[in-house]
């Protein structure tokens, strides 16, 4: 098997003749944790139903743990675990059946993990789904998809409906689960302090195509917000390629930069400015100078070029 | 496998619980006929043919609701992200569609079977014949009801496998009625079965969950 987990190539789906995945590649190494990001309708729900089987793909191809994904065999399926968005659980089954459900249909099942998950979390188990709280059925999702012991943990917004203690006690839950060797989680979050705390490498959708798709830390060296400010009025236009944004404001420019290098510090240096202040950007800047409307470039690290 | 089936009973009772009364219903009905029925019980038969009318649209019932309500609470798509392939939950849909058909003959079998094995009612060549010649049809018929269900039940529409499947259902009961039961028809719903459980499988297998 590949050192990738997963796999997509020129990964391209139409939904109701709109373009929802255009030509998106991304390789998943084996035992990252991969923090899949996007704005709302940017496809990071579609990537993940290609991966699993459960949407067929317009273009392209996927491969998870070294099998197609449209055809994953039952051996490769039962190395996967999976939190829906909105916790997609059958409503009119209790929840004792459907663990039990889980329990016979899954490949392996870690009782002694599960109960833990449970009293954790304080589930009841006679109840149906359909009356447990949102934050509930969270919680029962993510034990269920745990306790599978999965090579591969995928989390479509795993947190979402959760208060803040429930989340906590995830992001735990989740740290624990890494540090069992080999475990490769893929998952998607709104809530960018808690990718920022668990992935170790970064993928952004922005229209349907992956943008970025890096690791976290090299992310953070190669997108560069600065604070230039010039002794007179600045030049109308700096010549420096991959600009994310640029802002002016009287004779201070602050420009955010993409694949930052001493090149383009050069450049910037003939100019002459009186300061240039490295800003700190946090993944939640970032992620906003990648995906907001005004910023019509983006980097793709693996490529070292500009997607546009 | 056998998980995947008790849970297609399960979620589908109602149905295996009406047929069964139908079934007994139709057995208590045809002992009757066997130990105390004259040549003028012409009303009583009538009965029957109505308990299976019935029970044509509950196999019917049975396959759109599997279908259904697979697609509206999303069962396969919960199904399918665990150690459980796509060919695996229809065959087990399939299997409990089946069983359902063969439990509504069973009570009519074991009685047959126990009248002639115990020889207590007077059954003459012609009854005993009877079994085997409305038992092959009636599960035929039956049967491919069900498969119009599962074939017609694959919407988030909630009138169109109702309304489809009844139509659909109603057709193939009155050409059998009217053509009566023969080699012919036999081959028509042998096709019919084989075209909607290709038809269904096709759609299942490449649909998005």
């Amino acid at each position: 098997m590949s050192e990738y987990v997963i796999q997509t190539e020129n990964l391209v789906k139409y939904l109701d003749g709109r373009c929802v995945l255009n030509g998106s590649e991304s390789k998943v190494p084996e035992g990252c944790i991969y923090g899949l990001l996007g704005r709302n309708g940017a496809g990071k729900t579609t990537i993940i139903r290609i991966l699993l089987g459960l949407e067929p793909a317009t273009r392209g191809k996927t491969i998870m743990l070294g099998a197609s994904s449209w055809q994953l065999p039952v051996s490769v399926l039962g190395q996967i675990g999976y939190v829906a968005e909105g916790h997609n659980l059958i409503p009119n089954y209790s929840v004792q059946r459907i663990v039990q459900l889980y329990k016979n249909l899954s490949a392996h099942w870690n009782e002694q993990f599960f109960r833990q998950l449970v009293e954790t979390f304080r589930l009841p188990m006679e109840r149906k789904v359909s009356q447990l709280s949102r934050g509930m059925r969270a919680q029962l999702n993510l034990s269920l998809a745990m306790a599978t012991e999965p090579k591969l943990l995928i989390l479509d917004d795993p947190t979402l409906g959760l208060d803040t203690v429930s989340r906590r006690q995830f992001l735990e839950l989740a740290i624990e689960l890494i540090s069992r060797n080999g475990r490769t989680i893929l998952f998607c979050s709104h809530i960018l302090s808690d990718v920022e705390r668990l992935a170790d490498r970064i993928g952004i959708l922005r229209a349907g195509k992956l943008v970025v798709d890096c690791e976290l830390e090299e992310l953070k060296k190669r997108v560069k917000k600065l604070r230039v400010i010039f002794e007179s009025e600045p030049p109308k236009e700096i010549p420096i390629t991959e600009i994310i944004t640029e802002k002016r404001q009287g004779r201070e420019v602050t420009i955010s930069v993409a694949n930052w290098n001493d090149r383009k510090q050069t450049i910037l240096n003939t100019f002459k400015p009186a300061s240039c202040t490295d800003i700190p950007m946090t993944l939640e800047e970032i992620f906003i100078e990648c995906t907001v409307s005004g910023a019509e470039t983006a980097v793709s690290y693996e490529k070292g070029e500009m997607i546009c | 496998m056998l998980t995947l089936i008790m849970r297609e009973i399960e979620d589908n009772r109602v149905f295996f619980f009406g047929v069964l009364l139908l079934a007994v219903i139709f057995s208590v009905l045809f002992v009757w006929l066997l130990y105390y029925g004259t040549s003028d019980d012409g009303p009583f038969i009538g009965v029957p043919v109505w308990n299976s009318i019935l029970g044509m649209f509950i196999f019917c019932g049975m396959g759109a609701g599997q279908m259904y309500w697979d697609r509206t609470k999303k069962i396969s798509a919960l199904l399918a992200t665990l150690a459980v392939t796509r060919n695996q939950i229809f065959t087990a849909r399939v299997i409990a569609g089946f069983l359902l058909v063969i439990i509504g003959l069973a009570p009519l079998a074991g009685v047959t079977l126990t009248a002639a094995l115990t020889r207590t009612a007077d059954v003459s060549h012609s009854v005993r014949l009877l079994y085997p010649a409305v038992a092959i049809p009636v599960f035929l018929l039956g049967f491919a009801c069900y498969c119009i269900g599962l074939q017609a039940g694959w919407t988030s529409n909630r009138i169109t496998p109702t309304l489809g499947s009844l139509v659909m259902s109603i057709i193939l009961i009155t050409v059998v009625f009217i053509k009566g039961f023969g080699w012919e028809i036999y081959a028509i719903l042998v096709l019919l079965i084989a075209a909607c459980l290709i038809r269904a499988w096709r759609t299942f297998l490449s649909a998005a969950l």
